[in-house]
């Protein structure tokens, strides 16, 4: 699950700073090139999505899906490394 | 919106180009005149504002007028059309509290916005299916079904009368068919008219358990005995001038057009009656239940009308109360105060103490006297054998 993962973990622990978009947990190295593709190359940029959505998990999903094609895992993984990563830093 | 205040000739060529590009309008290849671009805003844009801003306008009304009629309106109209405000006010609409619409947002609210309205057309188009499933044209076919069998019988039983040998088969079978007619004539002789009368209204009005129950019996004689009906047929073919009349010419046409009472095509009418007047009768039960797709409903169980498991007292609210009971409540309410009653106990008590007392004084002294007389009674021989004791005494001792 998205807590247990290393990848969570790392991002969680300390502010994005310029990390790129596979940084985020669930984005691997396919979803990172059709997200860097469309635009979203910096972790930052995925997250300006997640934050004017309303960090809505449906919309995020639906968003993440369209864009990217990520599976429902890969969905749950980014959302929650996305909300926590704000619980703790925002 | 400021936007449609203004009059689009008064734009700079830089704004007709930016709104035509936000309203996805291809721009023409090249520099041109700013006329061209004011055609071409004022053919694509200005339409299509003119409609949004009209649907703006319905939405400061009170929402109560026609809701849905305005709810189905982005599904006539391409939703990537609306307007980023129209988008955001049809989901407040549905409840559905958007935010920021940007260009990387838009796509998600639009399709949001779509799996908001689909269970409502849905909703929508399934009832509109029941309706179709109920309607009237469909009824009025199966009523002719179930109609044309009848004078059809009686040319058969007046055929058959000439004709020995299936006899007993066809009488059978139109007892069979007849006596829903004796049953209950009156409803079919009031009905036939008055459909024809109204057809539409009374379709769903007509049904009736009985008459149900008489369709599937005569469908299921039909379909137990195709061989008699078959015959039956043959043999009117072959001799049509026996009975002259029209009803015959009704069941010729059945049979010639092979849409016979037989196989299958009363199987399926069966079949499709069958379904609808059931669901018909939990209409009639449940009246006040909204019609689903499905058509399975759950509802809180009602309360049983009956007095089972209710409690006593409310089963049986004013029962006479027993004399036994009435006495008890007069008995408590003349009840004197428990010291008056533990001072009338002492004194009982006491007053059985002095009489017994009292009597056992003079039991006392008669048991005495009795005693005493029985104490002389055994006194007297006890002296008497004295001496002869004292006279054996005296040897022993003499002896000694």
């Amino acid at each position: 699950m998205s807590s247990t993962s290393q990848k969570h973990k790392d991002f969680v622990a300390e502010p994005m700073g310029e990390k790129l978009v596979m940084a985020l947990a669930g984005i691997g190295e396919v979803l990172g090139k059709r997200l860097e593709e469309k635009g979203f190359d910096k972790a930052y940029v995925v997250l300006g999505q997640f934050l004017v959505l309303k960090k809505d998990e449906e919309l995020f999903r639906d968003w993440l899906k369209d864009t990217c094609g990520a599976n429902v895992k890969q969905q749950g993984d980014c959302y929650g490394c996305l909300r926590e990563w704000c619980d703790s830093f925002l | 919106m400021p936007v449609f205040l203004e009059d689009p000739s008064e734009f700079s060529k830089e704004r007709l180009k930016s709104e035509l590009i936000a309203h996805n309008v291809a721009l023409p290849p090249g520099e041109n005149k700013k006329q061209e671009y004011l055609e071409l805003y004022l053919k694509n844009v200005d339409t299509k504002n003119a409609a949004d801003f009209s649907s703006d306008e319905e939405e400061e009304l009170p929402v109560s007028v026609d809701s849905e009629q305005r709810a189905e309106e982005p599904d006539m109209r391409d939703l990537s059309r609306l307007t980023d405000e129209d988008l955001k006010a049809y989901l407040r609409q549905h409840g559905f509290q958007a935010g920021p619409i940007t260009a990387t947002t838009r796509y998600v609210y639009e399709k949001k916005l779509k799996r908001l309205m689909e269970p409502k057309s849905q909703a929508q188009k399934n009832g509109s299916e029941d309706k179709a499933v109920y309607s009237d044209s469909e009824e009025e076919e199966n009523e002719e079904e179930q109609e044309q069998p009848d004078p059809s019988l009686e040319t058969v039983t007046c055929v058959e009368k000439e004709i020995a040998n299936s006899k007993m088969e066809t009488h059978s079978m139109a007892d069979y068919h007849w006596y829903p007619q004796c049953f209950m004539p009156p409803a079919r002789l009031v009905k036939r008219p008055k459909k024809s009368a109204e057809p539409t209204s009374s379709a769903p009005s007509t049904f009736s358990v009985t008459e149900l129950v008489e369709k599937i019996e005569r469908r299921r004689s039909s379909i137990a005995e195709p061989e008699p009906e078959w015959e039956n047929s043959w043999n009117r073919e072959r001799r049509p001038e026996s009975c002259g009349r029209r009803p015959l010419q009704m069941l010729d046409k059945l049979t010639m057009t092979n849409t016979s009472l037989l196989d299958t095509s009363p199987m399926s009418t069966f079949r499709h009656q069958m379904a609808v007047p059931v669901t018909d009768v939990l209409m009639e039960i449940f009246p006040e239940t909204e019609k689903t797709p499905t058509g399975i409903v759950a509802t809180r169980r009602r309360p049983i009308k009956g007095a089972a498991g209710r409690p006593v007292k409310f089963k049986y609210p004013d029962t006479p109360l027993s004399p036994k009971t009435t006495g008890q409540q007069e008995v408590q309410r003349h009840k004197f105060p428990i010291w008056v009653q533990l001072l009338c106990f002492l004194i009982v008590t006491l007053l059985l103490l002095v009489t017994y007392l009292a009597t056992e004084d003079t039991l006392k002294s008669s048991l005495t006297l009795l005693l005493d007389n029985l104490n002389e009674v055994l006194a007297a021989p006890s002296v008497e054998d004295a001496p002869l004791i004292a006279d054996a005494a005296v040897p022993l001792l003499s002896g000694e």
